[in-house]
């Protein structure tokens, strides 16, 4: 458990952070046939940042506070761009566990990183899919 | 489709394996000094490739769903051959022609497009649990790298299903 382990996984607590406060706003935009889809993926990234917090504590940290806010990348104001805000956000979580993945020295650490990275690549193929942005699959999620 | 374990036993490289260390270009003892950790990860793209390929050569109605994935099989082979050369080149070495020609069907190459478009989903996530498994036992930005390109190939899996 060395320091760089644990910046690596605080950076990805920030991601989650950010991704679950971002959710809030994508939620509050999609078209009704999508909020159940946002729902579950939230509900998700809570589970994760909860586990990613517990982690943390278990190498004697204590895991970083959420903000009360956050910028937006661009302005969200319909199910197109709430949809993109989503597929931002998950870019985002993959580049935190990326980043983690590259600090990790403990196979846990890494299994759990290189886990929620395939997640947030694949939640971000799946809002891919419903705006209709190709290529589907990012390339080098987290790059 | 060939699979990496028969092609690293095709070239003598298979035995060593277990012997190696996880950082390119590191080798632990002298046995492992004969092959680095991502020499089977690339054989192993190279085949997935062929599989592509073989596959779209076949079933050219397969293209519009599959061809962006290609791609990016393709550049995650790219970005390992670049950070890892000592491995690139002992795939060269052990395999003269990587991308063999296209003859319109590759051995096995099953008589329909479901099967086929089956096939390579199995040989796609094959190579995601390849990928994440060096990553596992790598460190540092090639763990990331080789993360993000099990991530991404983890995509693939999906959307040939």
């Amino acid at each position: 458990m060395s320091p760089a382990e644990i910046e690596g996984l605080q950076a990805a607590l920030r991601s989650e952070h950010v991704a679950i406060w971002g959710y809030g706003i994508v939620g509050a935009s999609v078209v009704l046939e999508s909020r159940q889809a946002v729902r579950d993926v939230d509900a998700a990234h809570r589970s994760r940042r909860d586990e990613l917090a517990d982690l943390i504590r278990l190498r004697g940290a204590d895991p970083e506070p959420t903000e009360a806010s956050y910028e937006l990348p661009f302005p969200v104001a319909d199910p197109t761009s709430a949809l993109k805000l989503a597929a931002s956000l998950e870019a985002g979580v993959a580049s935190g566990y990326a980043f983690a993945v590259s600090r990790s020295d403990s196979q846990r650490a890494k299994a759990f990183s290189l886990t929620a990275l395939t997640d947030a690549a694949l939640h971000q193929t799946s809002w891919h899919q419903l705006s209709g942005v190709t290529p589907l699959s990012p390339e080098f999620p987290g790059r | 489709m060939l699979l990496a374990g028969a092609s690293l036993g095709a070239v003598g490289l298979g035995p060593a394996l277990g012997a190696c260390e996880a950082t390119s270009g590191q080798p632990s003892t002298p046995t492992a000094a004969a092959i680095d950790p991502l020499t089977p990860v690339l054989i192993g793209q190279q085949e997935l490739l062929a599989t592509y390929k073989h596959t779209l050569a076949a079933f050219p109605d397969l293209t519009a769903s599959v061809s962006d994935l290609q791609a990016q099989t393709s550049a995650h082979t790219e970005a390992l051959r670049a950070a890892a050369p000592a491995a690139a080149g002992q795939v060269a070495a052990a395999s003269p022609s990587p991308f063999p020609a296209q003859s319109g069907s590759g051995p096995d190459q099953p008589g329909d497009v479901v099967t086929a478009r089956s096939d390579l989903r199995r040989a796609v996530q094959v190579a995601a649990g390849t990928l994440r498994a060096a990553a596992l036992r790598a460190d540092g930005d090639l763990a990331a790298l080789l993360g993000s390109c099990a991530a991404s190939t983890a995509c693939h899996v999906r959307l040939l299903g």
